[in-house]
């Protein structure tokens, strides 16, 4: 993937291909991503485990464009969707 | 804090970390590394007691939005937070009125959501004064020339560059070639050098020679990926990159990597004597390296900082 087209998905929440994982969450780009992770680029994903009741935001530096496989822009309104339905699954008691 | 930048996402900034200097008993600044501080020593920072005028110190750090103030340390006596300045909302980068080393009592320190300039004195509770920049944008990075006192801050939200003449005004205004200038710093010469976004991914340097009105392009001999803090070491030119700090050597319009100070990367960094003040933003900390040797941090400052982005060393 180049600059150019990983730049178009600046600040937008995708799912991504990068170092062996695929990870879903916001594509930080510029200055914030300087300061935070000091590289060109970074995603902010949350490592979500239900069994230890635990949500912590991560940053994934991303030093090079060309480490990126795959993006995809996510529909935001569909992943929220999903996510209640999940919930709601898990928290019906069976029977 | 947030601010909403010109493209209309929404920036997480840090803060603003002001670090203090060493003050000997000829009025003259000096920070060197003290003798018990070691390469892996986190928290064992000891002080000088064979020269107790070095610990007169006065270091300022500032937090984010949240709590937007200022910490201020006095390293090398310790490593814990000395005291707490609120006001500045939003803050950015700092500078004073020395190219590298520590400033001489004052200090200026960027509030971007304020859109304005703050200089503070050591010791001070609030601002001594207050520079607008709302007319231009959001402002980032300041630095200030010794020769001239000009205070010269970079607009982020802009491609321009604000200059206070004496620090005081009138402001003039400077187009850049740059979409969004970061970070600003001046030379020996009074040469004005910033970096930043040129398109939407290319990092760039441009220089506002002496005397000139008109901002050019620099060559660089090397790109870097990322760039952050501009300032002088008193010897090169540095900029903040990837890899560490670069040091370049510069001549009319080409800058030539010399060396790098490998492993200090960070946000908007101050070179102090013989050390320099590394504030990372996750690590909710200030770092401590010896300069121009890099390594690994002899020492780290953390408060409690959240997000610190900025850093001075001022001597009282």
């Amino acid at each position: 993937m180049t600059d150019e087209e990983l730049q178009r998905f600046a600040g937008e929440k995708v799912r991504l291909v990068f170092a062996g994982r695929e990870l879903t969450g916001k594509l930080v780009v510029g200055i914030e991503s300087q300061l935070k992770v000091q590289a060109p680029y970074a995603i902010e994903w949350y490592d979500v485990d239900r069994s230890l009741g635990t949500n912590e935001m991560r940053l994934a530096a991303i030093h090079d464009a060309g480490a990126v496989k795959s993006i995809e822009l996510l529909d935001v309104a569909k992943e929220t969707a999903d996510e209640i339905e999940d919930e709601a699954d898990e928290t019906q008691t069976p029977g | 804090m947030r601010f909403t930048n010109p493209i209309g996402h929404v920036l997480m900034l840090t803060a603003a970390v002001a670090l203090p200097a060493a003050c000997n008993s000829n009025g003259s600044s000096s920070l060197g590394i003290p003798s018990g501080v070691t390469s892996s020593g986190f928290g064992s920072v000891m002080p000088d007691m064979r020269h107790p005028e070095r610990t007169a110190l006065y270091e300022y750090v500032a937090n984010d939005g949240q709590s937007s103030s200022l910490l201020e340390f006095d390293y090398p006596k310790s490593d814990k937070s000395i005291g707490r300045i609120p006001s500045a909302s939003g803050l950015g980068g700092e500078c004073g009125d020395v190219l590298y080393g520590a400033a001489k009592r004052y200090f200026w320190v960027v509030a971007f959501n304020a859109e304005e300039v703050e200089e503070f004195a050591v010791g001070g509770t609030n601002p001594i004064k207050t520079l607008s920049v709302k007319s231009f944008g959001i402002p980032l990075g300041c630095a200030m020339d010794p020769g001239t006192g000009n205070l010269a801050v970079t607009i982020y939200s802009s491609y321009q560059v604000v200059i206070f003449a004496n620090a005081k005004g009138p402001d003039r205004i400077y187009s850049t070639p740059l979409d969004q200038p970061y970070y600003d710093g001046f030379d020996n010469n009074g040469n004005l050098y910033v970096d930043g976004l040129y398109g939407s991914y290319y990092h760039a340097l441009v220089e506002l020679p002496k005397g000139s009105s008109t901002f050019e392009t620099v060559k660089l001999t090397n790109y870097s990926r990322i760039m952050n803090a501009v300032q002088y070491d008193g010897k090169y030119l540095t900029i903040g990159e990837e890899a560490g700090i670069a040091r370049y050597s510069c001549s009319g319009s080409t800058c030539v990597r010399k060396r790098t100070v490998k492993g200090v990367t960070c946000g908007q960094s101050w070179i102090g004597r013989g050390v320099i003040f590394c504030p990372r933003d996750l690590k909710e900390s200030v770092e401590i390296y010896k300069y121009p040797a890099g390594g690994s941090p002899i020492a780290m400052l953390r408060g409690p900082l959240n997000d610190p982005s900025g850093v001075v060393q001022v001597s009282k």
